[in-house]
């Protein structure tokens, strides 16, 4: 496999990290008031993911990055053709970590609940202009010959895209819910459960549909429909149906790996209907950009590539730690039964065995 | 950007591509901007500890003294080590800017025309232009330029004038090659906004490293220490204003830093009109404007809780140990 291939995918991956763990923070933000009816639940709500959320965003950080100088011509016309979006996008992400940090950095009335209502929009926000942004480029964008967007913004809010940013938002909310029903106790996970057993049917409806749509010719360069995307739609079904299952069951984790599972497939349907290009044109054929066309030099890809191999180790591992760390569930009425000094202690006196 | 290195410029498309990640890693601009931008860092934060806890023991005796002397005391031999760090590496990272970045630093001494043996002007106004063509007042001290910037009192500085000359035959072929008139190009950046954030820079630092000094030799041997010197509302006052020095100071080398290389992008390769994307004024007003907007409210808040927090003063220091009841680990969001 040659670099630019290897980046393409690596891209790829990392769009699936993101969206997989930044999307259950979104989903949570997105359930703060429908799930915590009173501040303590909020404050428990936000709790559970936040010492990992900041974790989560470094990986779009890194997608982002990666596209940029593996495929700077890539980056260059999506970052131009999508300015308002991603403008909006970033905005959003900026305004979301001002709610998270501050919402508990002063007691005044109201102070809380105005920065948990931020927290909210702001989490309606970003996955939105992100799912429509990554619509869009599938779908491809209006350029010339020379790689310049020759549209408007109208052009970027197309059915296609406006139906994955929807289809996102409902599979977040579902992926919100279920992480919540395996980090909460008590009314919030009982809370959470009923209300991921209603989006069910939505999430899927309008998942199916996205995929469905992308598998038969969202992009506008006219190609068959291939192998790896037919088994993304399957895997993403096979996902949902399997979530749908576990919350009936009461199966939690399974549940949760369902909705992981989904999201995964919808990444790889995307990147997957875009091989080999990186971003079709919708006006001049000749502005579709490709993979290998837009690939840096062999000598920058083999240092991000050795970065990687050197960097990407740690990365997890330290990430991987701070998930366990804050593994306990968190309820709003307090610490579960056997008491949370247990807990603490079984972190720093495990006996041996114990998984 | 600055001072591009590990580069080729690839002839079939124009663009530049990576040959030393190495060359890009060791650049003397870079590691001399990273070594004079972190211990400007710890002196900002620095002063930061010193003016709130002046202030604190100013404000009421008795209260928290011991606490507040302790970490006054400590944000002046923080202040005093990372001024002296910062202040002798932007002298070196001056140097490797004289002979990098030559038009810059001409423009940061508003030095015209070029010479050996020259001046260092401490503070000159002149007529509001992008380049003044008088001086109406200038103070200088002879020859300290060219000892700064060559180690040589007669060592020979270049001007903007005999650099704009050089540069005009230098960089006539990129003109053309833009469909520019070659005569009518400026590599020059605004003279007066160079030379006085420049001036700025250097004078809010030095003067943060002689309030650290004369802060310990009052802690040592003032009555009371400092604690006695915090009583005077001038001096609190002071404290206060060293503490936005900091920040003051930092901003403006980042001015000077980013204007000085004007008009260029980066240095010598591209320039600033020629990189500008084709979104369109509308679209640039619209997300400036958003940006201005949003970060005005954010330092609003800012400023308002630091403040907050600031007046609260420590928490009181509790001999509770963790027990049975300790929260299981989870941060406070």
């Amino acid at each position: 496999m040659d670099l630019p291939t290897l980046w393409f995918l690596l891209i790829a991956l990392l769009w699936t990290g993101y969206l997989i763990l930044e999307g259950f923070d979104f989903g949570v933000g997105m359930l703060l008031f429908a799930l915590g009816r009173r501040p303590e639940e909020r404050d428990a709500l936000v709790r559970t993911f936040g010492p990992v959320w900041d974790g989560n965003e470094v990986w779009l950080l890194v997608a982002g990055g990666a596209m940029f100088a593996a495929f700077p011509n890539w980056y260059a016309s999506m970052f131009s053709a999508e300015y308002l979006p991603l403008l909006i996008l970033l905005v959003a992400l900026i305004v979301r970590v001002l709610a998270i940090e501050y919402r508990r950095k002063h007691d005044g009335p109201n102070w809380t609940t105005r920065w948990d209502r931020v927290l909210f929009v702001a989490s309606v926000t970003a996955p939105l202009m992100a799912a429509v942004g990554l619509a869009n480029v599938v779908h491809g964008i209006p350029m010339d010959a020379k790689h310049d967007f020759t549209g408007n913004l109208l052009d970027l809010l197309n059915p296609y895209s406006l139906l994955g940013g929807v289809a996102v938002l409902s599979l977040f909310v579902l992926h919100g819910a279920t992480f919540l029903g395996l980090r909460t106790e008590g009314t919030l996970r009982v809370r959470a459960r009923s209300l991921a057993i209603r989006v069910w049917p939505v999430a899927t409806a309008l998942v199916a549909a996205f995929g469905i749509w992308t598998l038969l010719g969202a992009s506008s360069v006219a190609r068959g429909i291939s192998v790896v995307g037919t088994i993304a739609v399957v895997l993403a079904v096979v996902g949902l149906v399997a979530t749908g299952l576990a919350l009936r069951a009461d199966r939690e984790p399974i549940a949760f790996a369902g909705t992981a599972l989904t999201i995964a497939a919808a990444v790889v349907l995307l990147f997957a209907q875009l091989w080999p290009n990186v971003m079709p044109s919708t006006d001049d054929p000749a502005g579709t950009l490709s993979i290998a066309e837009t690939a840096s030099h062999h000598y920058t890809l083999k240092v991000m590539t050795w970065v990687a191999i050197l960097v990407t180790p740690v990365v997890l591992v330290y990430q991987a730690w701070s998930y366990w760390v804050f593994r306990h569930r968190i309820s709003a009425e307090g610490f579960p039964e056997g008491g949370a000094g247990a807990a603490l202690q079984s972190l720093t006196h495990r006996p041996a065995g114990d998984a | 950007m600055q001072n591009p290195v590990g580069y080729r410029v690839d002839a079939e498309t124009g663009n530049a591509v990576l040959t030393s990640i190495w060359a890009v890693m060791s650049s003397p601009t870079a590691v001399f901007a990273y070594l004079h931008t972190i211990p400007a860092a710890v002196l900002t934060a620095s002063a930061l500890v010193v003016g709130i806890s002046v202030w604190h023991l100013g404000r009421r005796a008795g209260h928290e003294t011991a606490f507040f002397r302790r970490s006054a005391q400590w944000g002046l031999r923080g202040m005093l080590v990372a001024s002296l760090v910062t202040i002798v590496v932007g002298h070196f990272f001056g140097q490797v800017m004289t002979e990098k970045q030559p038009m810059k630093m001409a423009a940061a001494e508003a030095l015209y025309d070029s010479k050996s043996g020259a001046g260092l002007s401490l503070m000159a106004l002149a007529p509001f232009q992008k380049k003044p063509d008088r001086v109406d007042f200038e103070i200088k001290i002879p020859k300290l330029l060219s000892f700064m910037a060559t180690d040589s009192f007669n060592g020979r500085v270049e001007g903007i004038n005999d650099l704009q000359a050089d540069y005009a035959k230098k960089y006539a072929p990129y003109e053309i090659a833009h469909g520019r008139d070659p005569a009518k190009a400026e590599y020059y950046p605004i003279v007066g906004l160079s030379y006085w954030t420049f001036r700025l820079m250097i004078g809010l630092g030095g003067f943060m490293l002689l309030f650290s000094i004369a802060g310990l030799w009052i802690a040592r041997r003032g009555r009371e220490g400092i604690a006695g010197m915090a009583a005077r509302p001038w001096f609190r006052r002071l404290a206060l204003a060293t503490l936005l020095f900091g920040f003051a100071a930092h901003a403006m080398g980042w001015m000077f830093t980013e204007v000085g290389r004007q008009p260029w992008v980066v240095t010598g390769l591209l320039k600033t009109q020629d990189a500008v994307s084709k979104l369109g004024v509308s679209t640039l007003v619209i997300s400036l404007s958003v940006f201005i907007a949003l970060y005005v409210v954010i330092t609003g808040i800012e400023v308002w809780l630091f403040a907050r927090l600031a007046k609260q003063g420590p928490d009181p220091l509790s001999d509770d140990t963790p027990d049975e009841d300790a929260a299981a680990p989870a941060l406070a969001y």
